[in-house]
């Protein structure tokens, strides 16, 4: 390795890709794992009109691949707002030049994009012969990503990354729809975008192309300057100003320091009180984009009737139904990784001493984690449940709501005469409370398992990367046994009935490991007993419920032994999670 | 029989293919200031991070007030002051709001000490922690550590960051505090002249290994350094049993003894060496001495 790096830049570029390629292998795995799941369902509608179906799933697949290939490279890690300005500050101290310090890793940003994006196209094509454009999708690609990193590393205040961003993602946007308009395109977008010529540029926007990424580079390369000896490059001085002078306001800021001391803890009742603040003082930017969401969603809604006279209340009732669904995952995903509490330090993933010296127990921490998952989420859902029903009360929507759950019941077989009976009256206030009770169990477990999955892939990503590859090698030999007639069919079914055992014995040898030692305590093990009975009872009588009303079928007993592996799993992320919490705070 | 805080018995830990500790037994008793001195690296963070369960013990034991910190968590911490090396308090909070948040967890907890210590560090306590100095944060950790009257506190390299003033005054006046209520202090440092001043009791680590261990006192007596002067510049010094470390000046040599002086020192004289001065070892000559022996002999 030192006889092949003897440049700076080599370097640089060689750090670059030490510290990214677990997460360039996820992401562009990710992606190829979608464009198979595409193709695998594309190879089973064959009922569709081809052509046209073709060329949805090759626009799908252009933008899956399009937006793996965007966001794989290092200036996604800059859209946090506490930071601001160039991200590889430790090359200041380095003796490199401006120019190469913004250069090499805007070149690795850039020719990661165009290659992940060409590889992974090449890679369809061989496979799945989607036939997607290369060499200019490539070039624009790589031109998104300068232009982002430009935005990102030239700004030196939180509001002019924020404008900047925005300004570039509207640019982009509008010149793509400048374009479309141009081409006088009788298809939609979504077709249009997956035939071969859609992309082939002229000489004079590779000009363009050019010419805008040279201007970004040269004021990256000017702020970084600046930057290196302390200032930096105020392009956006008079909205900066702006904002310093409505921060400055009296009023305002008479606002934020009450709203600071209603935030404030006094004298907490106990550490699990005082655990509980801190962790949603945490992930308190749940509230921002939970408000965010909400008004995104309500603005849709509410304005896409104006301009399309065909959207109606069926539509609007569908969408809010969505959102509201929709939204607590949303949530769950956003608040798990601030929760966790884990800190990038040299590359690694560590607890800080500050969490990892609490008085409480590992069960009590993680515990106390999950309940403040679902308090954003429940607030998050709440809130836009809220404006929901505000929208639809206004608009007289209600009854396209109760048509749309009685259709969804609908759905149930034609020809079953119980479930005929079935009417959204009918169900008793017992059931809904069931139903209800059975959603929040299966929603805590998957944020124990989101959780754990996040400590277990911080811990060991070259072991996940390694499952990861393996996962997806499975799949190209999955999809590869599909088009051959399925010669390997055994496989599969042994696959089949050696997965659940493996998660029933995993389950069993977790929670013994966190009972011995001592990471689940008594109390909490009773807890977690008691919530998984509650969960087994409630999945039993719906269970035994809908049996009542849909017809008999057959099942194999593969299917039972699934079944039981996946009821086991809730008992098992409970130790689970509290063991991959104690793996970082002990080591 | 008064309870051992810390019992370590042949901990050993390693990090890939480097030892961090190396079979390390020792006890902490109460009442005593105990100095952790090391080169960097050798090993005295990973000890500390042992004690407070931040690392498990895989070959060894560790008991800290009798139980294992990594099986007993709560029992442990909250009986325990630390003050990381990394300093790594919460970025988002206020000062105040973090004290008032670290209350709840000890019952213990002395509102007045808070105030006086903030009043001692001048610290602002309605400033986030993000908008700290390096020594300010220090400061609002030491805070955090003291303000339970901890019966075991644990400091990781509390100087770093810390002007001369505050080290040499108040640091100082808190550990003693702590000390003089009956309770435990074991502080890590890599500055010898501040653990001479604070300690009673010193560990000496080396490539995680504890190579010397004792009251400051018997080792100061322990260590000698002798003046021997030879006729000739070139007369070498002979291998001699009880030399720890020697240096020369020209015709004259400085060497730091330990054990039997008189054995050394009838063995120079054998070798024509005249011994014209004693003085007793200073912390920073022992502990170059010992480390500088250490890595001769790998070496060798």
């Amino acid at each position: 390795m030192q006889d092949v790096i003897r440049k700076p830049w080599l370097a640089m570029f060689w750090e670059l890709w030490r510290v990214s390629r677990y997460d360039l292998l996820l992401r562009f795995g990710g992606a190829i794992t979608m464009l198979i799941l595409m193709a695998a369902l594309a190879s089973n509608l064959n009922d569709v009109e081809s052509a046209t179906f073709q060329s949805i799933v090759q626009g799908l697949a252009l933008m899956l691949l399009s937006v793996a290939a965007v966001c794989s490279t290092t200036w996604m890690g800059d859209l946090d707002n506490q930071n601001t300005g160039y991200t590889f500050r430790l090359g200041f101290t380095r003796p490199i030049s401006n120019f190469q310090l913004v250069c090499v890793p805007m070149a690795y940003s850039v020719l990661v994009a165009m290659v992940g994006y060409l590889s992974s196209a090449y890679f369809a094509q061989t496979i799945f012969g989607l036939y997607l454009p290369t060499f200019s999708v490539a070039i624009l690609l790589g031109w998104i990503v300068c232009i982002f990193t430009s935005v990102t590393w030239a700004s030196t205040h939180a509001l002019e990354k924020l404008i900047g961003l925005f300004a570039a993602l509207l640019a982009i946007i509008g010149a793509f729809a400048l374009r479309h308009s141009f081409r006088d395109e009788s298809q939609p977008i979504l077709l249009a975008i997956g035939s071969s010529d859609y992309f082939r540029l002229n000489w004079i926007e590779y000009l363009g192309l050019a010419l805008t990424a040279t201007a970004a580079i040269a004021a990256t390369v000017q702020s970084v300057q600046r930057q290196r000896y302390g200032e930096g490059l105020r392009w956006l001085l008079v909205p900066a100003r702006v904002w310093q002078v409505v921060m400055e306001n009296r009023a305002l800021t008479t606002f934020t320091k009450r709203l600071d001391a209603w935030m404030h803890i006094r004298n907490p009742r106990g550490p699990l009180v005082a655990q509980f603040w801190f962790e949603a003082r945490r992930s308190g930017h749940i509230v921002h984009a939970a408000i965010f969401f909400t008004l995104l969603a309500f603005a849709f809604i509410a304005l896409v009737p104006l301009l399309n006279a065909t959207w109606g209340g069926v539509h609007s009732a569908r969408m809010w139904v969505g959102c509201i669904l929709c939204c607590p995952l949303l949530y769950q995903i956003l608040a798990t990784d601030p929760l966790a509490g884990l800190q990038r330090r040299q590359g690694a993933a560590v607890l800080s001493a500050f969490d990892a010296t609490r008085p409480l127990r590992g069960d009590q921490l993680m515990a106390i984690k999950l309940v403040t998952v679902g308090a954003w989420s429940t607030f998050g859902c709440f809130l836009m449940a809220l404006v929901a029903a505000l929208h639809t009360t206004l608009m007289g929507h209600w009854p396209y709501w109760e048509a749309l759950l009685q259709s969804t019941i609908d759905l149930l077989p034609e020809h079953n005469v119980a479930a005929s009976q079935l009417s959204l009256r009918n169900i008793t206030l017992k059931w809904w409370c069931l139903g209800s009770c059975n959603l929040i169990l299966v929603y805590f477990c998957s944020t124990a398992m989101l959780m754990t999955f996040v400590f277990a892939i911080s811990k060991s990503h070259k072991l996940f990367a390694g499952a990861a590859l393996l996962f997806f090698a499975h799949l190209g030999l999955w999809a590869w046994d599909i088009s051959h007639g399925q010669p390997l069919k055994n496989l599969w079914w042994c696959y089949a009935y050696l997965l659940p055992i493996l998660a029933l014995l995993a389950s069993l040898y977790l929670v013994i490991t966190a009972i011995h030692a001592r990471i689940l305590s008594t109390k909490y093990f009773c807890g977690v007993v008691c919530i998984w009975i509650a969960f087994l009872t409630t999945t039993w009588l719906i269970s035994s419920k809908l049996s009542s009303i849909l017809p008999e079928v057959e099942l194999e007993p593969v299917v039972y032994l699934w079944l039981i592996g996946g009821l086991a799993l809730p008992f098992a992320t409970a130790a689970a999670a509290p063991l991959a919490h104690a793996a970082f705070r002990h080591s | 029989m008064t309870e051992r805080v810390v019992q370590v018995e042949h901990l050993s830990r390693q990090f890939g293919k480097t030892t961090a500790l190396n079979d390390v037994s020792l006890t902490l008793e109460p009442g005593l200031v105990y100095g952790l001195v090391g080169a960097n690296g050798a090993g005295k963070t990973t000890l500390i991070k042992h004690l407070m369960g931040l690392l498990r013990a895989k070959h060894g034991s560790v008991k800290v007030f009798g139980v294992d910190p990594v099986r007993e968590p709560v029992n442990v911490l909250s009986r325990i002051g630390y003050l990381s090396e990394q300093r790594d308090l919460p970025e988002w909070m206020q000062i105040d709001e973090m004290l008032e948040y670290l209350s709840a967890f000890y019952p213990a907890w002395d509102r007045a000490y808070v105030a006086e210590l903030l009043e001692t560090f001048a610290l602002d306590a309605s400033k986030k922690v993000k908008q700290l100095s390096k020594g300010m944060r220090a400061q609002a950790g030491l805070i955090a550590a003291v303000a339970h009257h901890p019966e075991l506190l644990l400091l990781d390299e509390p100087s770093t960051g810390l002007d001369a003033v505050v080290r040499k005054d108040i640091l100082n006046a808190v550990i003693r505090a702590v000390a003089d209520n009956g309770r435990t202090v074991l502080f890590s440092s890599h500055l010898l002249d501040e653990v001479e001043l604070m300690s009673d009791h010193v560990f000496m680590i080396n490539q995680g290994k504890l190579v010397l261990e004792g009251s400051l006192e018997d080792i100061r007596e322990q260590h000698q350094v002798l003046s021997v002067r030879f006729d000739s510049c070139n007369q070498s010094l002979p291998k001699i049993d009880g030399i720890l470390a020697a240096e020369r000046h020209g015709k004259q040599w400085h060497v730091v003894c330990n054990g039997n002086q008189a054995h050394v020192r009838q063995t120079l004289a054998d070798v024509g060496g005249q011994v014209e001065h004693l003085r007793t070892a200073s912390l920073q000559e022992i502990f170059v001495a010992r480390v500088g022996r250490a890595r001769q002999s790998e070496e060798g």
